[in-house]
C-alpha cells in the first residue's frame, strides 16, 4: 500500500510503498530517520510508533524541538 | 480616570474588569528566561499579572543578544534578576521574584507548587520533561512553547491530557546548540503569554492541540496531541 510523507528537515514530499499492515516506525527505519529525533504527525493527530498504517495514510515527521 | 484604569483598558474592553482583577490575584511560574521567557514575561507583566516568579540558573551571554531581551552590559549577570529589573520598569504594580536555579526533580515540586499555572520557556528534553511530570502530579496547567531555526511549536496540557511525556517521552536532545532567529521565540513566547493570559481569565479556549509553526515554509498547523 501507499501511504504520503513529509518530511519537515529538507522539506521533503514522497510516496512510500509499504507492506500492508505496517507501523509508523517501519516508515521511519525504511526512510532511515532515528525514531527519537521526530515527532510523527498521522493525519493530523501526534501518533506513537508502534500504531499501523493504513492504505492514503498522510504523515507529517516533523523534527523535535527543543530550543528556548 | 485612573492610571490603572487606563494601562488596561485596551484588554479590559476585550475580557471585563472582572478578568482584570483575575490577572492581578494570578500567580504565574515562568521557567527559562531565555527567548521565550523573555518575551513571554514582558506581555505577562505589562497585562498586569499579579505576581511572576522567574526561574532560570544561567547568566546572560553574548551569544544570548541575538534574541533575548538582554543589553551588553547584563552579559555575566543572573537572567532571572536582570529580567525581574527590566520587567519592574515595564511596569512597578506587579510582583516579580527571580529565582537562579536548575530545574531539577529535586526543587521543581517546591519552586511551582503555589503557583496557578506554569510555562515550559526552557531550552532542553530533561528539564521539560522534570517541569511537566512535576506539573502534572500537582496538576498545574503547563503552557509549553519550543523553538528551533525560524519554527516552532506550542501546546497548553491540562490536568488528565498526559503532558509533554505524550509527545517528547523517548526522544533525544539533538548534539550541538540550536540554531533559534529570533522572531521565532518571539512568536511562540507571546502565544504562551496569550495562552496563560486564557488560562487566568478563562476568556476563549486554550490550545489543547500542538501548533505547528514553520516560518520557514510559511504554514501554521493544529494538529491533535
Amino acid at each position: 500500500m501507499r501511504i504520503n510523507v513529509f518530511i519537515e528537515k529538507g522539506s521533503r514530499e514522497m510516496s512510500v510503498e509499504i507492506p500492508r499492515g505496517k507501523t509508523i516506525e517501519h516508515v521511519l527505519k525504511k526512510l532511515k530517520i532515528n525514531p527519537q529525533t521526530v515527532i510523527v504527525v498521522r493525519n493530523n493527530r501526534v501518533a506513537p510508533e508502534q500504531e499501523a498504517l493504513q492504505e492514503k495514510d498522510s504523515l507529517k515527521i516533523l523534527s523535535v524541538k527543543l530550543g528556548g | 480616570m485612573s492610571g490603572k484604569h487606563t494601562r488596561y483598558e485596551r484588554q479590559t474592553l476585550i475580557f471585563g474588569k472582572s478578568c482584570q482583577e483575575k490577572l492581578a490575584k494570578a500567580r504565574v511560574a515562568i521557567a527559562g528566561c531565555g527567548g521565550l521567557g523573555s518575551i513571554a514575561s514582558h506581555y505577562l507583566a505589562m497585562a498586569g499579572a499579579g505576581s511572576i516568579r522567574l526561574i532560570d540558573y544561567d547568566d546572560v551571554s553574548m551569544s544570548n543578544l541575538n534574541r533575548q531581551f538582554f543589553s551588553p552590559s547584563e552579559i555575566g549577570k543572573p537572567k532571572a534578576a536582570c529580567l525581574k529589573k527590566r520587567l519592574l520598569k515595564f511596569n512597578s504594580g506587579v510582583k516579580i521574584e527571580s529565582c537562579q536555579a536548575r530545574i531539577t526533580r529535586k526543587n521543581c515540586s517546591q519552586l511551582i507548587k503555589d503557583c496557578d499555572l506554569v510555562l515550559d520557556c526552557l531550552d532542553n528534553l530533561e528539564s521539560r520533561l522534570v517541569l511537566s511530570d512535576a506539573c502534572e502530579s500537582l496538576g498545574k496547567p503547563l503552557v509549553h512553547g519550543s523553538v528551533q531555526g525560524l519554527s516552532g511549536q506550542q501546546a497548553t496540557f491540562l490536568p488528565g491530557s498526559g503532558y509533554l511525556r505524550k509527545l517528547l517521552a523517548g526522544k533525544t536532545q539533538p548534539k550541538g546548540k540550536i540554531p533559534v532567529l529570533g522572531p521565532a521565540p518571539g512568536f511562540i513566547g507571546s502565544l504562551q503569554a496569550m495562552e496563560a493570559m486564557k488560562l487566568i481569565t478563562g476568556f476563549g479556549k486554550p490550545n489543547t492541540r500542538l501548533l505547528v509553526f514553520d516560518g520557514e515554509r510559511n504554514s501554521a498547523e493544529y494538529v491533535k496531541i
